[in-house]
């Protein structure tokens, strides 16, 4: 692991925090969250302070209750926390804009969008409620990593941040460009085998 | 560390202190939990303690104590949070325990209850009056 900007917690501090210790806990929150709220501050300076203050706490609280999830052995402290903020405000940022976009459509404009319902033929609506009723089987055979992958494939990101951001929760990431295409891949033929076991037809099921 | 940094710290972590007080999983909510059962203020729970507003606030914002270590955690987090009466604060924490415990208990007895319920527990004709 590379060295860190941050002042990171002592060794001793997160063996006890991965063993979910309230004191080890409070120990590495009361290092780490000034350092990573101006971090944060400075690199968001296009956002809300609020909201910026809001998602740390929120990722802080998550990484406090599920203290497991995280190897020491595998990331800095200040790594593993940063991945997740991004994460987040990357969903936020994909919130924002869609409902940013959906005020922008005029009524008119929406009467014509082919994705009305109305202007859907039967046969296209049974076929989204098969492909929905597919990924419901689908996401009961995946792991976190393929289940994080898939909706945001789904969700057409194209971003190559965001899938290392991923990833890295999951395993070490050494090279994010061809992990993240083969981690894809591998998603697609599961999700094809899948497909096949159950009948369906697997053409355009993933808009990638 | 400068006076400025110093207070600006304070600052960002009061305003974490309060945000985890009110989160499942720290010991804000079970005794938030234990407020409502027992129809008192935070301020007589304070007065049980024997703490001040700060350290009750930093209290609150405590992760929880583990289940396999639990009285010991809880007598730790209350040294660590400088509590007079430390004791008071383990058997709050007891008794937050046993609630959740016999109101996970109820929970599970109801829906085997539900599961094993048959028609002739159900009003029939017959039986209305």
């Amino acid at each position: 692991m590379d060295d860190s900007v941050f002042e990171q917690p002592t060794p001793d501090q997160l063996s006890a925090f991965v063993q979910g210790d309230p004191i080890a806990k409070d120990e590495v929150v009361s290092v780490m969250l000034p350092q990573l709220y101006r971090w944060a501050r400075n690199a968001y300076q296009n956002l809300p302070e609020d909201e910026v203050q809001s998602t740390l706490h929120q990722v802080l609280a998550e990484i406090c209750l599920n203290y497991s999830r995280y190897d020491p052995e595998r990331a800095k402290f200040t790594t593993y926390v940063i991945h997740l903020f991004r994460m987040r405000l990357a969903s936020l940022h994909q919130l924002i804009k869609s409902i940013g976009k959906n005020q922008e459509i005029n009524e008119s404009e929406y009467e014509n969008r082919s994705n009305v319902p109305y202007n859907k033929s039967e046969a296209d609506i049974h076929k989204q409620i098969a492909k929905d009723r597919f990924f419901d089987a689908v996401t009961a055979q995946l792991d976190g990593a393929e289940l994080e992958f898939l909706r945001q494939m789904r969700s057409g990101e194209k971003d190559l941040a965001i899938y290392v951001s991923i990833l890295s929760l999951y395993q070490a990431v050494t090279d994010p460009a061809s992990e993240v295409k083969n981690t894809k891949e591998r998603l697609k033929r599961k999700i094809k085998a899948i497909a096949e076991e159950l009948g369906y037809q697997t053409d355009d099921l993933i808009g990638e | 560390m400068d006076k400025q940094e110093s207070i600006d710290d304070k600052q960002i972590l009061n305003k974490w202190y309060r945000f985890a007080a009110n989160q499942p999983g720290f010991v804000g909510s079970a005794l938030a939990l234990l407020r409502g059962r027992r129809g008192i203020t935070s301020q007589h729970q304070q007065n049980d303690f024997g703490v001040g507003d700060e350290n009750f606030l930093r209290l609150q914002a405590m992760s929880l104590p583990r289940s396999q270590s639990f009285a010991n955690d809880a007598h730790r987090i209350a040294q660590t949070c400088g509590l007079a009466n430390p004791l008071a604060f383990v058997q709050s924490m007891m008794l937050w325990r046993n609630l959740e415990a016999a109101e996970a208990q109820t929970e599970k007895e109801e829906f085997y209850q539900a599961a094993f319920d048959e028609d002739s527990e159900l009003d029939t004709p017959d039986e209305e009056q």
